[in-house]
């Protein structure tokens, strides 16, 4: 749980939509890239390519936020204070469920997870909203994500479910330093 | 007892104060000293002590001499106990002659292990004396008796006293310059000391220091700014020196909670361009290891002063040994080539801190200096050590890197450093072994690489005539390092003048290892005595390892707590010498 | 719960970031710790190299070479002491220090209690996971008395668990905050305002080693907010922290003690006074 509580998305400006939605893909880009990175250096090259892929897949859909926010002065949100739930905060979900084995059905299921949160996300802010153009806009961004979680899906089922024990390793972890 | 003769050696006049606690014995030495040093003498002055902190007897020891001198001889001139309670335990350190005068106070039963080592006992009224003076101290009589012996005038002694009394105020200096008077009169049905020459050195500029201030002030003429410390005897003067010194300079001196904290605040602060120094003794010294290891391999510069006392363990803190040399030359782990220097006089803690600090900055490793007990709280009278200026090297720093590599590999092996506040020039320091971007590695490339340029920085270097002390000429040589050197030099010196030529070579750089120079030091030499104070002769076997040696080599290694004396030395040469 | 600021951030969390890839195991709470650290960094928008990042040894000491700041990765237990010496001879850095509980409060407690005690103005992160990571999972000072997953302890160390933040404070730390690596953008904030508070300010953040301990994933469902303010009443502190659970988050102690800071500035400029005192 964040320190700052969960409450729901009072945003009322075009501006402070996009402002978050910029924080939220642009985290979501970074955080793809450390996963990306955690796995190659973990010798996954399985997940590490899902992950690269999953990063570029979500750069390209910031670029789209980016272009809508053109000319307009987007505020500074600090970090605590980002008006979202830990659900779509998926550094404090799903951080600790990487795994140097994980396998691509996992590390899909994290990204499904990451939009079906986004999804909520946005169309609760549209709701709550009183700003036609802010809901306009939500709406646009969670269909954006519900497109992209359905190519996550499809793309998911061409993986197999991993087996009970996929997290079996018969070395024991390297001691160091 | 066979001692040294006469002819040749340095003329001087010996004296040895004894006291227990409250008599001032230390008072009296010091100003003595400084009579002597204003009168145009040179001189020296160590203290021994018994383990009471307070109340404890003490012996005031001196030499003084128109010429330098830095080195007590054989025997004592003048023995003079303010009292006599357990004076006997200073016999081992203070060796009399049948010529030697002991002068106790009248009424007092001298010990007969004292007693027995000189026939010309006296007795003067010094308590008395000073019974009769308001405000009168036994010490101060001693001083006005010792002053008249050596020939010290009245007025030399009275303005030394002032001055140095000055905060105690009118009424004390009063009482003290009474008993000085009346101390000059009762040495009249003494016997004549005998004679050393006139004291010339008036117009030269001396100074009166210690070997533990000379290496804070060569730290300090070295750019030392930072000093973090534990409390530790013998080093702990350099520390009270420089505490109030760097202040003045824009420095700080941080007492830290232990020496594992010190020697890592100097890495800090290093690491931050401050050039930075500790003092410490061989337990600090045990404990620092670790951490000096990290100096080297992360290649951050620094001086650790390690003022030797008498080992292992606690040891003997209040006396000298010259048995770190070890621990110092080889207490790293892993390859760790570092810097091991070694001041040879009290006035050369200065060059050799300072050219210490020199080649720590410009070599980014860490220097051991090996200072010891002796030379360090030895007061000495010097003149002034000349000012150095290194004209090259320094620590080399990176400006406006592109691409920057802290441990960059190149012909040098020294990488230029980036400091904190660089733009563009961010590094992470690291005690793993590490690419030369400093990125943690454990390949083999990496690995010989980054020990090739550690160990290449320091050979490469020119170290110039600064490598050793040498002397003299002929088929016999005295290999020797530290406080050893000043015993050694007053017996070749007596050699010398009986028309025997002896080589002295006095290591001041221990690590890296300088064969060839020593090789060339050593040229025609048939036979070579090593001398140090140390039971397992660790020097002897350092030179053995890592030197070839002409000719036949003996070993002359002697342990604390007594100092080597000159005429042990003397004697081994000359025994050796008409074989 | 907005600022709006009048132009866009010129710095970002990733800006912090030196591009070396983190040898943690993936999924490890040091990355939270890395990234809140960053957004800390790029919120108080400080020049890259004006900060410096000491660490000791230990998987959560690799940090500093995963920063594009000034860092140095010295010795098991001995951050504290580097970064105190370089704050000393550099006050015009931001210097920070970060290691584990293993060597901040077994091999380095020391340091820790003195660094505490002298109040040079640094930040220390100490990375708790209760259990030596690099070592291959041994308790540490923090590790609950019966914790018997360790070959070294079978039957669990049977010993008490240290109490960092109730040590830190008797000692005279002058900040102290508590975080969680699962919540990575409000250990953002405790490490902005550690480092805005003068004086030493000691941030623990409960960071789950996965390979060791995962069921220390759990703790992400027992942190909570500290439900009352900082308070800068040391003995309110104590009771506090005296009860607490290990699980509150957030600021629960600001002190307002003077920062330990000599004096720098030289008042000669040559040595001959100094050495005038040598001359007889
Ligand atoms: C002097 C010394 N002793 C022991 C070690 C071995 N060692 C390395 S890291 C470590 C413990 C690390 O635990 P912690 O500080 O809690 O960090 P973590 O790995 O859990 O992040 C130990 C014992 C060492 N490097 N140096
Ligand atoms: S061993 Fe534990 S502490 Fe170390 S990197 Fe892995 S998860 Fe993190």
């Amino acid at each position: 749980m964040s320190d700052t509580q969960w409450q729901a998305p009072g945003i009322n400006s075009k501006a402070e939509l996009l402002a978050q939605a910029t924080i939220m893909l642009d985290e979501m880009v970074e955080r793809y890239e450390m996963y990306a990175d955690q796995m190659e250096v973990a010798n996954n090259p399985e997940a590490t390519k899902l992950f690269i892929w999953l990063t570029e897949k979500q750069s390209q859909r910031s670029a789209i936020v980016k272009q809508l926010s053109a000319g307009l002065k987007l505020p500074h949100i600090k970090p605590w204070n980002y008006n979202w739930d830990d659900a779509v905060n998926l550094q404090t979900q799903d951080n600790h469920v990487a795994h140097y084995l994980m396998q691509p059905y996992q590390v899909l299921a994290l990204a499904i997870h990451v939009e079906e949160s986004a999804i909520t996300f946005f169309n609760d802010v549209a709701t709550e909203t009183a700003d036609p153009e802010v809901t306009r806009i939500a709406i646009e961004i969670a269909k954006d994500a519900h497109v992209f979680a359905d190519v996550l899906k499809k793309k998911q089922r061409q993986y197999p479910e991993p087996e009970p024990g996929w997290d079996d390793d018969p070395d024991p972890p390297l001691v160091q330093e | 007892m066979a001692t040294i003769p006469q002819t040749g050696i340095k003329p001087s006049i010996s004296i040895a104060i004894l006291g227990s606690g409250g008599s001032g014995v230390m008072t009296t030495g010091s100003l003595l000293l400084d009579v002597a040093g204003r009168a145009g003498w040179y001189g020296m002055m160590t203290r021994s002590a018994g383990p009471q902190i307070r109340g404890g007897e003490a012996a005031a020891l001196l030499r003084l001499s128109p010429q330098p001198t830095e080195t007590h001889k054989d025997h004592f001139d003048v023995l003079l106990a303010l009292d006599w309670l357990n004076a006997d335990r200073f016999v081992s350190e203070v060796d009399l002659n049948a010529q030697s005068l002991v002068i106790g106070d009248e009424g007092k039963v001298m010990p007969g292990a004292i007693a027995g080592l000189s026939g010309n006992h006296f007795e003067l009224p010094l308590s008395g004396t000073a019974k009769s003076i308001k405000g009168g101290r036994i010490n101060m009589v001693a001083l006005g008796a010792l002053a008249a012996m050596i020939g010290l005038t009245l007025e030399d002694v009275i303005k030394v006293l002032t001055q140095s009394l000055q905060r105690k105020g009118p009424e004390a200096i009063n009482a003290s310059i009474s008993g000085i008077q009346a101390g000059s009169h009762i040495v009249d049905s003494l016997p004549a000391l005998p004679t050393i020459g006139a004291a010339q050195a008036t117009g030269r500029n001396r100074w009166s220091i210690t070997g533990n201030e000379a290496t804070g002030l060569g730290a300090i003429r070295g750019g030392i700014r930072f000093v973090a410390a534990y409390p530790i005897t013998p080093a702990t003067e350099v520390l009270e020196w420089m505490a109030p010194t760097l202040q003045k300079v824009g420095g700080v001196l941080v007492q830290a909670e232990d020496e594992l904290a010190s020697i890592n605040h100097l890495i800090g602060s290093s690491f931050g361009g401050t050039p930075s120094m500790t003092a410490t003794s061989g337990p600090g010294l045990s404990l620092m290891t670790e951490s000096i290891g990290l100096a080297v391999a992360s290649e951050t510069p620094l001086v650790i002063v390690d003022v030797m006392r008498g080992g292992p363990s606690t040891g003997i803190p209040t006396k000298s040994e010259q048995s770190d040399l070890n621990i110092a030359l080889y207490g790293l782990h892993g390859d760790a080539p570092h810097l091991v220097v070694a001041p040879n006089s009290v006035g050369d803690c200065v060059f050799t801190t300072q050219w210490a600090t020199h080649l720590a900055e410009t070599l980014q490793t860490a220097c051991i200096m090996l200072s010891d007990q002796f030379m360090g709280q030895t007061r000495a009278i010097i003149d002034r050590p000349a000012d150095i200026a290194f004209v090259s090297g320094g620590r080399q720093l990176a400006s406006k890197p592109d691409v920057y590599f802290r441990y960059a590999v190149n012909d040098s092996g020294i990488s230029p450093m980036s400091l904190p506040g660089t733009p563009d020039g961010q590094y992470t320091g690291d005690g793993l072994e590490h690419s030369p971007s400093g990125t943690p590695s454990s390949r083999a490339d990496d690995h010989i690489q980054q020990l090739d340029k550690r160990k290449r920085k320091l050979d490469q270097f020119n170290y110039g005539d600064h490598w050793a002390l040498t002397e003299g000429s002929g088929e016999m040589a005295v290999i020797t390092w530290g406080s050893s050197t000043g015993a050694v030099q007053e017996a070749l010196a007596t050699l010398r003048a009986q028309g025997q030529e002896v080589r002295l070579v006095s290591l001041r750089l221990l690590s890296p290892i300088q064969p060839e120079r020593l090789q060339r030091a050593l040229q025609g030499v048939r036979r070579i005595l090593v001398v140090e104070q140390c039971h397992g002769a660790q020097f002897y076997h350092y030179l053995r390892a890592f030197y070839q040696l002409p000719g036949v080599v003996k070993s002359m290694a002697i342990p604390g707590p007594l100092m080597i004396k000159p005429s042990d030395i003397y004697h081994e040469l000359q025994s050796w010498e008409s074989v | 719960m907005m600022e709006t600021a009048t132009s866009c951030t010129p710095m970002k969390p990733k800006d912090y970031k030196s591009g070396v890839k983190p040898v943690w195991c993936p999924g490890c709470g040091d990355f939270s710790v890395l990234m809140a650290l960053t957004k800390a960094l790029a919120e108080m928008r400080l020049a890259a190299e004006q900060v410096a990042l000491i660490s000791g040894i230990g998987c959560s000491s690799r940090l500093p070479a995963y920063l594009n700041v000034y860092g140095f990765h010295s010795v098991h237990g001995r951050a504290l002491p580097v970064a105190t010496g370089l704050k000393i001879a550099r006050p015009d850095l931001t210097v920070l220090a970060a290691g584990g509980d293993g060597d901040g409060f077994s091999i380095g407690g020391n340091h820790f209690m003195h660094s505490c005690r002298r109040n040079v103005d640094i930040t220390y992160i100490v990375m708790d996971n209760q259990v030596y990571g690099m070592t291959k999972g041994q308790a540490s000072p923090t590790t609950d008395p019966d914790w018997d997953h360790s070959k070294l302890t079978p039957g669990g160390t049977k010993v008490n668990p240290y109490y960092p933040l109730v040590i830190a404070l008797a000692s005279g730390a002058n900040f102290i905050a508590r975080a969680s690596s699962s919540d990575p953008n409000g250990a953002a904030k405790v490490i902005v305002d550690a480092i805005r508070h003068p004086g030493f300010s000691f941030v623990h953040i409960l960071s789950p080693c996965i390979t060791f301990r995962p069921e220390q994933r759990d703790w992400k469902k027992m942190v909570r907010p500290a439900p009352v303010e900082a308070t800068s009443n040391p003995v309110t502190a104590a009771h506090r922290l005296m009860t607490d659970d290990n699980f509150f988050l957030g600021t629960l102690y600001k002190g307002n003690r003077p920062p330990y800071q000599p004096d720098l500035t030289p008042v000669i400029d040559d040595l001959s006074s100094i050495e005038k005192d040598f001359e007889l």
